[in-house]
């Protein structure tokens, strides 16, 4: 437990003083969507959205764990005496807390560009939106740490991402869109039930996976 | 030698009978023919993402070289399977659907399943030595994330047949036409052993050259 909150405390520092992937991710983001409203995609609003938070994403993780690549910081943290799941635990948290910061500001520019209003049942939309933001962040975040050596990570990252993301996109997508209509939960529970199966299923497999990923 | 003449013999065969014997759909005519090739492709593609999957996992677990050669040998062929999977499918589709592509759960998955394993040989090709692992980590939970993918796409609609061969009560097709398609399923798993072979040679030689230019 103290290895996971130096982690994290080290992956939120570097975040807080470098302001390197929020920002980024933010600006892109607020780009990706205004060309998508520009565009006549006020009609397509959820898609819209979640395609921008994915892009945005696909940005940002494949950086994150580059940064560790400095000076061999990764091989440090892997030689440390924890389980190197706790790596991953760390960078992952620090990654959503990064990701639900830039998500605030998308959402902020979402609900004015493409003219959305709160919903009657906020909780759904906020269920959608943490279940689906938690699936692309462990997915991107164990991807990240994958891709981190290679030369084309940049584009390797989204490449990878996008479709192994699929089912999330399709699922979110028709979730938000039923929200935003004003159905309820009830409506929505085959979408939030593939959501929290690939929730699980990649929260589950970087347990299992991870330490190949960054092991020598 | 053995093995790719009877696979180029079968598949001569299978073609022959599928255009010149098999007899004429009543309700499709005759451009029903592609599925004498559509099905086995889709057969042969899935045949070979499990074995690299089954390759991968081993890879990982037992940490041997010659399983990593048999995932990426397989990834590669199961690719060219499935290019012809989603080239032949559009072709069909268009005179008995009236439209190339639609989002049905098969449909998308096979797409998807594609794009998956096309980022799988990119990682092969661009991350060198280091990517094996990678790889087969790609391999592994793109294969987990068949279902989902499937789940998900079947909260679209859909206009694909339900399988007409593999399904708990039996083949539903004319025994005519049921034995060409055998024919055909095994001419193509028959090319899959053969070029599977070619391929895990290639890797062989390319890993025995490398160990002696490190020497």
């Amino acid at each position: 437990m103290r290895a996971l909150l130096a982690i994290l405390r080290k992956d939120l520092t570097i975040e807080g003083r470098a302001r390197e992937l929020a920002p980024s991710m933010a600006v892109l983001a607020l780009l990706l969507l205004t060309a998508g409203s520009a565009s006549g995609m006020v009609n397509a609003a959820p898609a819209m959205l979640w395609i921008t938070l994915l892009v945005a994403a696909s940005l940002g993780l494949a950086r994150s764990f580059h940064q560790e690549l400095d000076q061999d910081q990764l091989s440090a943290l892997v030689l440390a005496p924890i389980n190197p799941v706790l790596i991953y635990v760390g960078k992952g948290i620090a990654n959503l807390l990064v990701m639900i910061a830039v998500e605030g500001v998308t959402l902020f520019a979402f609900t004015i560009l493409y003219n959305v209003g709160v919903p009657r049942e906020p909780g759904a939309l906020a269920l959608v939106l943490l279940l689906g933001t938690a699936g692309i962040v462990m997915l991107g975040t164990l991807l990240g740490a994958m891709v981190a050596v290679a030369r084309t990570r940049e584009v390797l990252l989204p490449v990878l991402l996008l479709p192994l993301a699929v089912p999330l996109l399709v699922a979110a997508v028709r979730a938000t869109e039923k929200v935003l209509a004003g159905q309820g939960i009830a409506a929505v529970s085959s979408e939030v039930g593939v959501l929290a199966s690939f929730a699980l299923l990649f929260g589950a497999a970087p347990v299992v996976l991870f330490e190949f990923v960054v092991r020598e | 030698m053995i093995l790719p003449v009877l696979a180029a013999l079968l598949v001569a065969t299978g073609v022959f009978l599928a255009l010149r014997v098999a007899p004429v759909e009543a309700f499709q005519g005759e451009p029903y023919r592609i599925l004498y090739i559509h099905v086995p492709s889709v057969v042969a593609s899935y045949v070979a993402f499990t074995v690299t999957f089954v390759a991968s996992v081993l890879y990982l677990w037992k940490r041997e070289r010659r399983f990593d050669r048999v995932a990426y040998a397989s990834a590669e062929i199961g690719q060219v399977f499935l290019t012809m999977v989603l080239l032949t499918g559009p072709i069909w589709g268009k005179p008995v659907w009236g439209t190339w592509w639609t989002w049905d759960a098969r449909l998308t998955t096979a797409l998807i399943l594609w794009f998956i394993f096309a980022g799988y040989l990119m990682v092969r090709a661009w991350s060198g030595a280091q990517g094996t692992r990678t790889a087969a980590v790609i391999a592994i939970i793109g294969f987990l994330d068949i279902p989902l993918i499937h789940w998900s796409a079947r909260l679209l609609r859909t206009l694909h047949p339900r399988p007409a061969v593999f399904r708990p009560e039996g083949p539903d097709l004319p025994s005519s036409m049921l034995l060409i398609l055998m024919v055909n399923m095994a001419a193509f798993l028959l090319m899959y052993l053969a070029l599977l072979r070619v391929r895990l040679g290639q890797e062989r030689l390319r890993d025995r050259l490398l160990e002696e230019r490190a020497l």
